[in-house]
């Protein structure tokens, strides 16, 4: 009978009376089918579902038909009991939301009925809806070009999908909590094409406006999804060899032009590439992205990571950008959460960090609060050493780059760093055996790391006394009591990260605070105990990337002693080969290295997002001009001689500019 | 029958194996785990979860399982439910209506709904004009959004780990009905969403949640044993923790 109904529909003049009378036709027979279905008889039930099945999967427009088949549907819903889970099955499964607007409209309103008067079918509602947010999931199906209205944009699909999920979880207010599932395994895979990552992520993002529960969980799902890629991109690059990284360099990141040859080392002629591509819409970026034929499968698997976390972080600063003050305010404290549950335990993220880089640089408190946060993981004994390490390092890098923190706070926090490690050497230096052992005390060489590298990065402002220019020849009271701590039996100079020793020696000289070459170029540790390093391609290393210019991420040998030609100690790159050859040098100062630290704010080298973070990214400034030449004997003559402390350069100041050519 | 509730309390003991990460501070670890129950139906209490109380441990020492990275706690924990009871009647406020149901909403957040098969039609009667049902004689009240109602509970679905009630009006008809009216607040029958000015709110909380205040509360003991393998940390990171609790 319902073929009957259904067939004459096709040959009806649809005057609107004959319409109102097939409508009431399909009522009654449907409202039939289920009834006997209840009783047990299906067959007509499963002629309604093979009708359905039939126009959705039919090449001629089938539209009219099945938006009367919607409305139907629509006022029998109350039917729509358990037992009809597969009838509701096939519906759900009709493509509507790339139809035209009339059988959308008809079906969102069919949707919000079912779900308002059988709640449970919630889930897979809003598991299909999620799955429409994915890009080209709506258009998948090979049919659905046929039936779906050219007008019909992506952008559209979107809306729609919004608008309907935001009807339903208004119906149903506990739905949010069953949706976090469904979003995270709708999430593209990684592997997938930035173009998914990307559309989908926005999609996410949109969802917290309308559903603020879903805040929380959503954001750090995003936090997990970014945090993988990049740490599956820090891993690739480091299984590559310098040739490729060098490759990738050039044509993935932003990159100042590195100068390959090792002969030239100082001679790098950086400019900066200013070529900070819009990425205001989404579209553009990934059309005319970057082509690379000559990249190897593996390079180009880099890349697209690369890619997609360029671009999946610059959503995120764009959408923190956009924020009210109040929405940031909840934003920084999720993310706190987020970065104390993921970001700080995950070793070797270079970029998801800069997610708190950014949002700090919108309110001091901001600033503070996380600060604080670092700090009390440094001084809480029960906190595991290697999160009090992370801790440490964050500390110091963030100090030492957020150019918009103030002064004050970097006072208060070195004068704490410095007491705890005081303290910790009067608690804990008669306990040090004939052999130091620095692995057992990494947390103090962790502080001790992290207070040189921020007096490095801000001794100017701390050695200023009100407006008389740079006070020689003394420790800024911040600092008392460092020379207790270099001096201590723990030998930090020795232990701690060689480029960043020297850089310190290098400028107490200068400021005539102090003479430390002493201490550490006096090879005679034999108490110290040796770990005879496994020269893997793992280096455990602190890496100070823009002291020679910036660089990709990657280890950084400080053990060119015997190499002359390299004066600044610190060349990330090239020397991996040497290591290798100089494995069987005797005295090695990697073998009282710690176990490898990363200062987590390295330049930020993604092309795309870079701007965000550029302006509020403190460079490197170098100490001094004579700098140029080899070895630290002639460089330590020279500086005595020349006692040379130019006007240095404001921190703002981009150093490559400034580099002696 | 007037003492009965639709919430009720239940001790239960609970054996959570929890992730290593909580080995200091297990009790961290236990409430992460019951605060994934709340507002949750949970088929073994037999209702949703509304609060839990009074966590105590009930062993000194958690047992770590041949080389199972968890740990068993048992744990003693006192759940406040919100079980429906059938033949009950309860109050909800409208918050949609169709041509074939009312959606309602039972303390703001659990969803009811009364089948048009189960609507006093000598009473009700569905007005396609105004977009609601309407009394057919008397004030001629209507039944629209907001509007709060009670009615009586015929069915509890527990489908999809969602708890619906299924209501009626038939049962008891002096008993059900429209207890306030709603403002009229007509929704809109062509709800354009293509053009995204759908205005809708979410549903103005319930905020008078009335606890029906007996002291007779059930007490059951349950039992139950719970997988929590859900703390997978599967990010690369390190975490490194002290591997002993005694």
């Amino acid at each position: 009978m319902i073929e009957n109904s259904i067939k004459s529909t096709q040959f009806i003049e649809k005057s609107p009376t004959d319409k109102s009378l097939i409508k009431e036709t399909f009522l009654s027979t449907t409202q039939d089918a289920f009834n006997e279905a209840l009783k047990g008889n299906k067959s007509k039930l499963f002629s309604i579902i093979d009708e359905i099945s039939s126009l959705e999967s039919s090449d001629e427009d089938s539209k009219e038909q099945l938006i009367i088949w919607m409305e139907t549907f629509s006022k029998i819903v109350s039917n729509f009991t358990q037992e009809f889970q597969d009838l509701v099955g096939i519906i759900l499964d009709i493509n509507w939301v790339t139809r035209s607007s009339d059988f959308a409209i008809v079906y969102s309103q069919f949707l919000e009925n079912l779900v308002s008067a059988h709640a449970f079918y919630m889930f897979p509602v809003a598991e299909r809806l999620i799955n429409l947010l994915c890009w080209k999931k709506p258009y998948e199906n090979p049919r659905a070009k046929l039936v779906s209205d050219p007008s019909v944009t992506p952008k559209i699909v979107c809306d729609r999908v919004h608008a309907v999920l935001k009807r339903i979880i208004s119906l149903i207010p506990s739905g949010p909590s069953f949706l976090i599932n469904p979003i995270a395994e709708a999430f593209p895979d990684k592997f997938q094409d930035t173009k998914y990552q990307l559309w989908y992520l926005k999609n996410i993002l949109r969802m917290i406006e309308y559903i603020p529960v879903l805040k929380e969980p959503i954001l750090s799902l995003i936090v997990e999804k970014i945090i993988k890629i990049d740490v599956e991109i820090q891993v690739e690059i480091e299984d590559m060899d310098d040739q490729d990284i060098m490759d990738l360099q050039n044509l993935v990141f932003k990159m100042e032009k590195n100068d390959v040859d090792e002969n030239d080392l100082e001679e790098k002629h950086e400019e900066p590439i200013s070529n900070i591509l819009d990425f205001d819409d989404l579209n553009d970026n990934i059309e005319d992205g970057f082509l690379f034929d000559e990249l190897t499968e593996e390079d180009s698997n880099v890349k697209g990571m690369v890619e997609k976390l360029d671009g999946m972080l610059n959503i995120l600063f764009d959408y923190i950008l956009k924020l009210s003050n109040e929405e940031r305010d909840d934003m920084f404290e999720i993310l706190m959460e987020i970065f104390q549950k993921t970001i700080l335990p995950t070793h070797n993220s270079r970029y998801t960090q800069f997610l708190i880089f950014y949002l700090c640089s919108f309110s001091p408190v901001y600033v503070n609060n996380f600060v604080c946060l670092l700090a009390q993981k440094v001084l809480t004994p029960s906190v595991p050493s290697v999160i009090q390490v992370a801790s440490a390092a964050y500390i110091s890098s963030f100090i030492a780059r957020a150019k918009y923190m103030e002064i004050g706070p970097v006072k208060t926090m070195l004068q704490l760093l410095t007491r705890f490690s005081l303290n910790y050497i009067d608690q804990n230096e008669h306990r040090i055996g004939s052999v130091l052992n620095p692995k057992h005390y990494m947390i103090f060489y962790s502080v001790v790391e992290a207070i040189i590298l921020i007096f490095l990065y801000r001794w100017r402002s701390l050695m200023e006394t009100e407006g008389n220019g740079i006070t020689y020849g003394q420790l800024p009271p911040e600092l008392k009591g460092l020379d207790r701590i270099i001096q201590s039996r723990f030998n930090p100079l020795v232990v701690c990260n060689r480029g960043l020793v020297e850089e310190f020696a290098k400028l107490t000289h200068n400021l005539e605070i102090m003479y430390c070459y002493s201490i550490f170029e006096n090879k005679n540790y034999s108490f110290i105990k040796k770990h005879k390093s496994k020269k893997s391609s793992k280096r455990p290393k602190i890496k100070m990337h823009d002291l020679k210019g910036s660089d990709e991420d990657d280890e950084d040998d400080e053990d060119n002693d015997n190499n002359d030609d390299d004066s600044e100690d610190y060349d990330d790159e090239n020397e991996d080969t040497e290591e290798e050859e100089d494995d069987d040098d005797d005295e090695d100062e990697n073998e009282n290295e710690l176990p490898e630290t990363l200062l987590p704010f390295e330049p930020y080298q993604l092309k795309n997002s870079c701007h965000f973070i550029e302006n509020i990214y403190q460079n490197w400034t170098p100490i001094s001009n004579d700098e140029d030449d080899s070895d630290i004997e002639s460089d330590v003559t020279d500086n005595i001689l020349a006692m040379s402390i130019s006007p240095m350069a404001p921190p703002a100041f981009n150093w490559i500019n400034n580099y002696p050519a | 029958m007037k003492n009965q509730t639709h919430f009720k309390q239940i001790v239960t003991r609970l054996v959570l194996k929890l992730s290593p990460c909580f080995i200091s501070e297990p009790r961290k670890g236990v409430e992460e785990y019951l605060k994934k129950l709340l507002m949750r139906y949970v088929p073994e209490f037999d209702g949703i979860v509304i609060s839990y109380t009074n966590i105590q441990f009930l062993q000194k020492n958690a047992e770590i399982l041949f080389d199972s990275p968890y740990f068993s706690v048992k744990v003693g924990v006192i759940f406040n439910l919100f079980s429906p009871k059938k033949n009950l009647e309860i109050v909800g406020k409208v918050n949609k209506v169709s041509a074939d149901h009312i959606g309602l909403l039972l303390y703001g957040v659990i969803n009811a709904s009364i089948p048009s098969d189960k609507i006093r039609k000598k009473n009700f009667k569905w007005d396609e004009n105004s977009f609601a049902w309407k009394e057919t004689f008397g004030e001629r009240r209507k039944i629209c959004n907001g509007c709060v109602m009670r009615f009586t509970i015929v069915d509890v679905l527990k489908a999809n780990d969602m708890l619906t009630v299924i209501g009626s009006l038939l049962e008891k008809p002096n008993d059900t009905g429209i207890i306030k009216e709603g403002e009229d607040e007509p929704e809109p029958m062509e709800m354009d969403i293509d053009e995204v000015k759908t205005n809708t709110t979410a549903p103005p909380k319930n905020n008078k949640i009335v606890w029906d205040d007996n002291d007779d509360d059930e007490e059951e003991e349950a039992e139950e044993e719970e997988e929590d393998d859900s703390n997978n940390n599967d990010s690369d990171a390190t975490e490194e923790s002290d591997d002993n609790e005694d």
